[in-house]
């Protein structure tokens, strides 16, 4: 079979979640390779999630947050933005491919956007192959 | 206007559709009582029937159904449906409304929904709400959604004519009903409530049914008689039914003297009330006429013996060889004990003709004919008959004389042959047989006709006492007085004799009299019983008749209806009741015209006995229908009555909810105002001929194109022609179908069709890849906010416009396909398309117009509701407003702002009532889960086909199963539908679960709904989650059913995983600021101020600009708004200011407002203020009413030459009068200028009716003046269309061109030349203004010099949208005006609670709309600032005290300010204040200590979900 990542998406409620209902709404058609995790901000974001994710062999992950300047509570997303940095320059010392997390920014009103979002992760995910901690599993 | 000084805080919102329930949801959201009056059995109007809406591609139903579920759950609206106001009294803030409600036939509050009524129903009518796609029970819902979430039975417009027809009262629809869907034996019952004789009456009923069946003006009656005959056979082959229970036995005993139809139907009756009934009948064989004058061919004995048989079942007694009189006489039954006796003994003596040789031998008496031939002493009959009488007993006579060996037989009567009284099948049959028999015979020759008309037996001629001839004399004139006595002109000189053996009279018949005579009883003129028409009573006490003896010689089933009359009177006489009360039932209304009938099917033909085989013997001639032909033969009644009242539905409902009986009622309802809301109907797309609607199959409407796309309308959502149910190809949309259309006096353009078509050609593409669109139109008016975007997608999708109107529809024979023919580049073209869609226009429905009569709220000019100019929801009528299409035709946000300003304006009137009569919610206490292991129960949902077409719902609903702490799964049609709700509710106590995990879709819309839900179960509502498996799911990857299934099983383990971990929260009440705080001076933030503050709220108006007004022109009304808003006590005026900081949350914000230092600075970020120390102002809701600003622009000589001015500068002119023009001047006007273009890709809406207006204006003031108007698409929406009607009709010329082709504009060399209409053109002494263009119908150049060039340009969003969006972190959209929180349903919201949006900062519109919009939003607003308190907790973050260092974190982190110092118990440690805090989290994941938790987001939570969703491997 295949190798079919799997990819998390860890969602701001107000931007990146809408822009997937929109997605949905509007009938966009996107790789099914993503699971959505609804956080009330991009804020809220841990980065002890993307290490936990990884470490239970998660193949990717998108964080999204609403555009930079928008976030409805000031500057969770940005916030989110030096996590996931940071969480990536762990990656890459860890010997994992820091390209398997990625953060985005995108309104609610960008239902396209989440589509090609998801379609670049997972493009990008796949070539990469599984995350090799699944692979130990 | 009057208004009442303590008004009534209850509204009256009429009309359930969208905007209905948005003015409901408003009012009853800010402290009034609402009573949501619809005229249909349920809420949701037309929106519920759409299937996606424009332009964000939201399914319709899954946006309404939360705000219908949303009216049912709130305390405060009461939904009353099928009602309309009958009368409205009093005075606005204290009105009397008079209210009819039609009866639903079903209890709401007992009704489940559950269906079991709609399976057993036997009736298919065409179904409505899908526009006559599909068909639909008499019992049954609206549709899947509705609400209220109950049954309802139709029963249409009036009475069925063939249930009415029947003197005996069966039920005929119902039994036809019964035998369609195969249930003979319930159809048998049915009849037999009404007419103990089935069999009987299923061959000898003259049935007047159907003579009356609608059919019959189709393609023939139905067979009504033969079902019954059928279902009677039916029985016979089998076991007897056994008869009606008894329920009372009674101590009376009632004797009825006669066995025929009367007399049997009363005892049958009176036996089935529970009395002891005898019959007494003076023949050997009970049956009456029935048996003794039918012949056997026609109705065998052992037929009339089991109907009799039956009777005898149910408990009656016969007694034969009794006759009156002789055997028995009254007093013999009264010592016997009889308590009531009825006389039945018929009409039973055979008349004979006082002519001379009357008493020859071989002269007989019919009716002793046929007795001696049933009873078999009459076995043969031979040489010549000649039979007397012209009705069925004679037909009978002379068809037993055929079959006993006569040689020939002839039938003479006075009548014509269309006055026989026979019926015509009995006179065609007896000819046949003649006829036959002599063939047979070849005694006499020729063909002529043996039933001789219009002869009048003169006399008998004999010979040695014998009968030999009878002669004849031609009849001139013949009546009956209403007596029945004749009256007969002969016409002397046409004797003739006719020879015959035997002569039998079957001239009529005559009751006993002598007989009745000697008992007492008082008799009529005609010699029958002369007893009370209605109660059948005699002149002797205790002593009724019926049948015959009163009727004279009648029909069974007329003789059946007075045996039913004298069993009630019985009854009554014996209980000592009034005879007469209530037994002339009102007079019901009888449907006239019948239903449309799709597939022309002839009447069924009873088969017979072939004529030879038949004149041989005495067996039955019909043979009866089989099973298929019964089936089919009921299957063609139309259900003129819709229900048939046959009375499945009533045992099948287990709740005992329906009732047959109800009635509609009328009740008074005190209320301070009234919102009209009653919507519309679609244009009948049939007045335009043209078209083919309603002849050619492949031709639908708009609203039957949305059913047929919708995934819960009569396809499943797939797309398919009507004739042949094959998918098309090419289809095409044919626009202003009923719009713009003078000639069916609809004017006025219908507004939402242009995007409604666009929308429904591109998602028909996304049913149906590959398929072909065009679009037929005029122009297309995308005038709405992302309207132009979604239509350059459209075409950019390759929806093909055709600018072309269209002349005819023509259907192919062969293929079914259609041809359209049009005209393109000037010349004519013809295309096929395999399926047409018109555009059809809206238009108030009748329901609507007779309300607003009833009302008093006058019309316009269109017919719509007239309003005031500027108060665009205010009628005539004080206190009555209106909103939605009922005003004009718009779509939805327009709809559901105008139902929140009409809200408002209500508000307004009832300030002083708010929260007098309004209640609260209470819900069970909370029960306490803490120490119990999580039981949660999933519920997944397939959203009709939404999810359950792609994702294998009942594979995740086993996968569930197997996950940990799951107690219980399964998945339902619709997990939101009213009565899954009560289902789940049910299903947490009885699994005892105390978790609640449903997936399907958005948690943004539904979670309130499913936590509401858990809270009225005990359940805290943070312990349900959900998994949002349709927007994620089966819309995203519907190609990829097994990925998606997939998907969808990770989606529910990871909430499982997070749903265990979940944990009850509090939440507490804090106080709320009850005033507004407006930015934004014009228009729409004046409106919403006045309306806030005529609400009774304080209002501060921030406003930067000097002086209030904003691009209002000036004049009275910008004079009178300004002064309004300035000398209102409530409203706080802060001009020159603006909003520096923005504090606080929902309920409580706080502002600094302040003087800027310069202008410069006011387009700048918010920053330093004027004055050291702005103001700071505490309020509960923000309303953003910025405006924004007219395009300069840049083109066309625009400022660099003084004869270009823009459309605003020109209105200027007019209304000062500076307008200087030369004799016979040209005037140009471009539009778009500065709109649809790359830059600004968007439609400023205002400037074509703009522009129209000044057109018209210039011509009032200047008609010498050639004006001339180049356009892209005039887009005069609404009653704007008028005006460009009449600009036309002026002389206005218009022009259209295509941005690649946009107009030059140059100063040319000085020249003179000829204008565009002949007049000689302006003799230039300056360089002349030149404009040069395409003439789009020759396509050729054309140069033009003017005197004045008018822009028409667009609108700009305000140059500080983005420093306000920063500010107040609300959103902007890609044109730069506000983004709002849903475009269809919450125009006026921003996801941010607690703000508003109103105006142009939402995008381009007009005054009046701008205007109306700040009411919408003062009405949103209200629903927060006019509570005291708000809830509050929950989500927040919480601090363990245990790890908190105090290191200061998260107060630098918080926006909000949340985390405190908290000093209590001597510990400096951080506490976060709930009321602050919005659950963003940003605390908890920056704490270095983890000493934070956001609640329901905390760590273990998240973790949780993560680690489900990999917990086992692909």
């Amino acid at each position: 079979m295949s190798y079919e990542p799997k990819i998390l998406a860890l969602c701001c409620h107000y931007c990146a979640y809408t822009a997937a209902d929109l997605a949905g709404s509007m009938r966009l058609q996107y790789p099914p390779n993503v699971r959505v995790l609804r956080l009330p901000c991009t804020g809220k974001l841990d980065a002890a999630y993307l290490m936990k994710a990884f470490e239970h062999g998660v193949d990717g992950i998108i964080v999204a947050g609403c555009l930079e300047g928008g976030c409805h509570f000031q500057e969770g997303n940005l916030r989110a933005k030096n996590r996931t940095a940071l969480v990536r320059q762990v990656l890459a010392e860890a010997g994992l491919e820091p390209e398997r997390l990625e953060m985005f920014n995108l309104s609610s009103a960008e239902g396209q956007t989440f589509a090609n979002i998801v379609e670049l992760m997972t493009t990008r995910v796949r070539e990469l192959g599984p995350n090799p901690l699944r692979r130990g599993s | 206007m009057s208004i009442a000084k303590e008004p009534i805080g209850a509204v009256m919102v009429c009309g359930g559709g969208i905007a209905g329930i948005q003015s409901a949801l408003d009012l009853a959201n800010s402290g009034y009582k609402v009573y949501l009056v619809e005229k249909s059995p349920s809420i949701g109007g037309k929106m519920a029937q759409l299937d996606k809406t424009f332009p964000t591609g939201d399914c319709a139903t899954c946006i309404i159904s939360p705000k219908l579920v949303e009216c049912t759950r709130n305390l405060n609206i009461e939904i009353i449906t099928q009602s309309e106001i009958e009368t409205l009294t009093g005075e606005p803030g204290d009105f009397a409304v008079k209210l009819k409600q039609k009866a639903r036939f079903v209890d709401i509050s007992k009704c489940n929904a559950c269906g079991d009524c709609e399976k057993v129903c036997p009736v298919r009518v065409p179904n409505e709400f899908n526009r006559g796609l599909s068909s639909t029970t008499a019992v049954r819902k609206v549709y899947a959604q509705a609400t209220p979430n109950a049954y309802l039975v139709d029963k249409g417009k009036g009475k069925s004519p063939c249930k009415t027809a029947c003197p005996a009262g069966v039920n005929t629809h119902g039994y036809v009903a019964l035998i369609a869907k195969g249930k003979f034996d319930e159809a048998l019952a049915l009849i037999r409530q009404n007419n103990p004789f089935p069999a009987i009456c299923g061959r000898i009923c003259h049935h007047p049914c159907e003579d009356a069946c609608l059919r019959s003006q189709v393609d023939g009656a139905v067979a009504v008689c033969a079902l019954k005959r059928f279902v009677a056979d039916h029985e016979s082959q089998g076991e007897m039914a056994p008869p009606p229970e008894i329920k009372e036995k009674r101590p009376e005993k009632v004797a009825v003297i006669g066995a025929g139809p009367a007399g049997l139907t009363a005892a049958y009756d009176l036996a089935l009330m529970g009395y002891t009934t005898t019959v007494f009948e003076a023949s050997s064989t009970p049956g009456g006429m029935l048996s003794a004058a039918i012949p056997d061919y026609r109705l065998p004995g052992d037929v009339v013996a089991s109907d009799v048989d039956y009777i005898r079942s149910a408990g009656v007694e016969i007694v034969t060889d009794t006759r009156l009189g002789a055997d028995i006489n009254l007093d013999d039954l009264r010592q016997k004990g009889y308590d009531a006796v009825l006389l039945a003994v018929g009409a039973s003596r055979g008349r004979m003709l006082p002519i001379p040789g009357a008493d020859l031998t071989g002269v007989v008496n019919g009716l002793d004919f046929l007795r001696d031939v049933s009873t078999g002493k009459e076995t043969k009959v031979t040489g010549s008959v000649v039979v007397i009488g012209g009705g069925n007993v004679a037909m009978d006579v002379a068809r037993s004389a055929v079959r006993l060996g006569a040689k020939s037989v002839r039938v003479a009567c006075i009548e014509s042959r269309q006055e026989m009284p026979a019926s015509k099948e009995e006179v065609a049959a007896t000819e046949a047989e003649i006829l036959a028999t002599e063939a047979e015979m070849a005694s006499i020759a020729g063909k002529d006709t043996p039933v001789l008309c219009r002869r009048s037996p003169a006399r008998i001629i004999g010979e040695s006492g014998k009968v030999t001839g009878i002669e004849f004399i031609q009849v001139k004139h013949m009546k009956f007085d209403d007596e029945g006595r004749l009256s007969l002109e002969t016409e002397p000189g046409t004797e003739m004799v006719v020879p015959a053996d035997t002569v039998i009279m079957a001239i009529g018949q005559a009751t006993d009299a002598a007989l009745l005579e000697g008992m007492g009883l008082r008799l009529t003129g005609r010699r029958t019983v002369d007893s009370d028409s209605l109660t059948m009573e005699t002149n002797l006490p205790g002593v009724f008749a019926a049948g015959d003896l009163v009727l004279g010689p009648s029909l069974a089933v007329k003789a059946i209806a007075t045996g039913h009359e004298a069993a009630i009177s019985i009854d009554r006489f014996l209980r000592g009741e009034d005879l007469r009360e209530g037994r002339t039932p009102p007079e019901a209304e009888v449907v006239k015209t019948p239903r449309k009938v799709k597939d022309l099917q002839p009447r069924v033909s009873m088969p017979e006995i072939a004529v030879a085989e038949r004149i041989r013997g005495f067996g039955e001639v019909e043979l009866g229908l089989t099973e298929d032909m019964a089936i089919a033969e009921a299957e063609r009644c139309l259900h003129c009555e819709v229900c048939s009242e046959c009375g499945e539905c009533v045992k099948a409902c287990l709740a005992k909810a329906i009732d047959h009986d109800m009635t509609d009622t009328t009740r008074e309802i005190a209320v301070g105002a009234v919102v009209l809301a009653p919507g519309y109907e679609e244009f009948d797309a049939r007045l335009r001929g043209e078209f083919g609607f309603g002849r050619y199959a492949n031709v639908v409407t708009n609203v039957q194109f949305e059913r047929m796309l919708s995934a819960s309308g009569p396809f499943g959502g797939h797309l398919q022609r009507l004739s042949d149910g094959v998918e098309p190809k090419r289809i095409a949309f044919i626009q202003c179908v009923g719009s713009r259309d003078v000639a069916n006096k609809k004017p006025y353009c219908s507004s939402v069709c242009c995007m409604a078509a666009i929308k429904e050609a591109v998602v028909a593409e996304s049913h149906s890849p590959g398929l072909e669109t065009t679009i037929f139109y005029t122009d297309i008016r995308a005038f709405g906010k992302d309207f132009d975007r979604y239509y350059e997608r459209a075409k950019a999708n390759g929806v093909r416009f055709e600018r072309s109107m269209v002349s005819r529809v023509v259907e192919m024979p062969l293929t079914k396909n259609l041809r359209i023919s049009h005209v393109k580049d000037g010349k004519p073209v013809d295309e096929e398309f395999d399926l047409v869609i018109l555009s059809t226009g809206l238009r108030p429905s009748e329901e609507a117009l007779r309300t607003a009569s009833v009302v008093g709220a006058e019309l316009n000019e269109c017919g719509f509701c007239k309003t005031d100019e500027f108060a665009t929801v205010a009628t005539s009528r004080a206190g009555v407003f209106v909103a939605g299409a009922f005003q004009e035709p718009k779509d939805i946000p327009e709809t559901v702002t105008q139902a929140s300003a009409a809200a408002a304006m209500a508000m307004e009137l009832l300030a002083p009532a708010r929260g007098t009569m309004v209640s609260e919610k209470v819900y069970p206490p909370e029960l306490d889960f803490t120490d119990s292991p999580p039981r949660i129960g999933v519920f997944i949902c397939h959203c009709g086909t939404n999810i359950a077409s792609v994702v294998d719902v009942e594979r995740v609903v086993e996968a569930a199963k197997q996950m940990p702490y799951v107690a219980y799964a399964e998945n339902a049609i619709y997990v939101c539908a009213d009565n899954t709700q009560d289902h789940i509710k049910e299903l947490i106590k009885e699994h005892s679960l105390n978790r609640l995990l449903v997936a399907s879709c958005t948690p943004r819309t539904h979670e309130g709904l499913f936590r509401d839900t858990a809270r009225d179960c005990g359940l805290n509502p943070f312990l349900v989650d959900m998994a949002n498996i349709r927007d994620q799911c089966s819309w995203v990857h519907s190609d990829f059913p097994d990925a998606a299934t997939e998907k969808a099983i990770d989606l529910v383990r990871m909430a499982t995983g997070r749903s265990a971990r979940l944990g009850a929260l509090a939440t507490e009440e804090l106080p709320v600021v009850q005033s507004a705080l407006i930015i934004g001076g014009g228009p729409s933030g004046m409106t919403a101020a006045l309306s806030l503050a005529n609400q009774g709220f304080s209002v501060h108006l921030v406003e930067k600009s000097s002086e209030l007004g904003g691009r209002l022109a000036p004049g009275a009304l910008k004079d009178q708004l300004t002064s309004s808003v300035e000398n209102h006590p409530l409203i706080v005026t802060h001009l020159s200011s603006q909003v520096g900081a923005l504090k606080g949350h929902v309920g409580s914000f706080t502002a600094e407002v302040g003087a800027k230092h310069s202008q410069e600075e006011l387009t700048n970020a918010s920053g330093s203020f004027a004055n050291a120390s702005p103001l700071q102002i505490t309020f509960g809701a923000l309303i953003i009413a910025v405006g924004g600003r007219e395009h300069k622009p840049s083109e066309y000589l625009y400022g660099t030459d003084a004869r270009v001015v823009t459309q605003r500068e020109l209105e200027a002119k007019l209304a000062s009068g500076a307008l200087d023009l030369p004799e016979n001047a040209t005037v140009a006007m471009i539009q778009c200028v500065g709109s649809r273009n790359e830059e600004r890709p968007f439609c400023s809406r205002s400037c074509c009716t703009e522009a129209v207006k000044n057109a018209i204006r210039l011509k009032e003031l200047r008609p010498d003046a050639n004006v001339i108007v180049l356009y892209r698409d005039m887009r005069t929406y609404g009653a704007n269309e008028v005006y460009y009607q009449q600009a036309r009709e002026m002389g206005v010329l218009f022009v259209r061109y295509e941005p690649e082709n946009a107009p030059v504009v140059r100063v040319g060399a000085k020249h003179s030349q000829t204008s565009l209409t002949g007049s000689p053109g302006p003799i230039a002494n300056a360089s002349p203004l030149q404009i040069e263009f395409i003439e789009p119908e020759l396509g050729l150049p054309m140069s033009l010099d003017l005197d004045l060039l008018a822009l028409s340009t667009g609108t700009s969003p305000a140059v500080d949208n983005q420093t306000i969006s920063e500010l107040a972190k609300i959103a902007l959209n890609n044109d730069g005006f506000f983004l709002e929180a849903h475009m269809k349903l919450r125009p006026v919201d921003f996801a941010t609670e607690g703000i508003f949006l109103c105006g142009t900062a939402h995008s381009p519109k007009t005054t009046p709309e701008n205007m109306q919009q700040g009411r919408a939003a003062a009405g949103r607003a209200a629903t927060i600032i006019s509570k005291k308190t708000m809830i509050v907790g929950g989500q927040v973050s919480v601090v363990d005290e245990r790890k908190c260092v105090s290191c200061l974190t998260c107060m630098k982190v918080c926006p909000f300010g949340a985390p405190e110092i908290s000093t209590a118990n001597g510990k400096n440690r951080v506490e976060i204040q709930a009321a602050k805090c919005m659950g963003c989290g940003s605390c908890a994941s920056e704490c270095p200590a983890k000493a934070i938790q956001l609640q329901h987001f905390m760590d273990r939570q998240v973790e949780a979900a993560i680690e489900a969703l990999l917990t086992i491997q692909h």
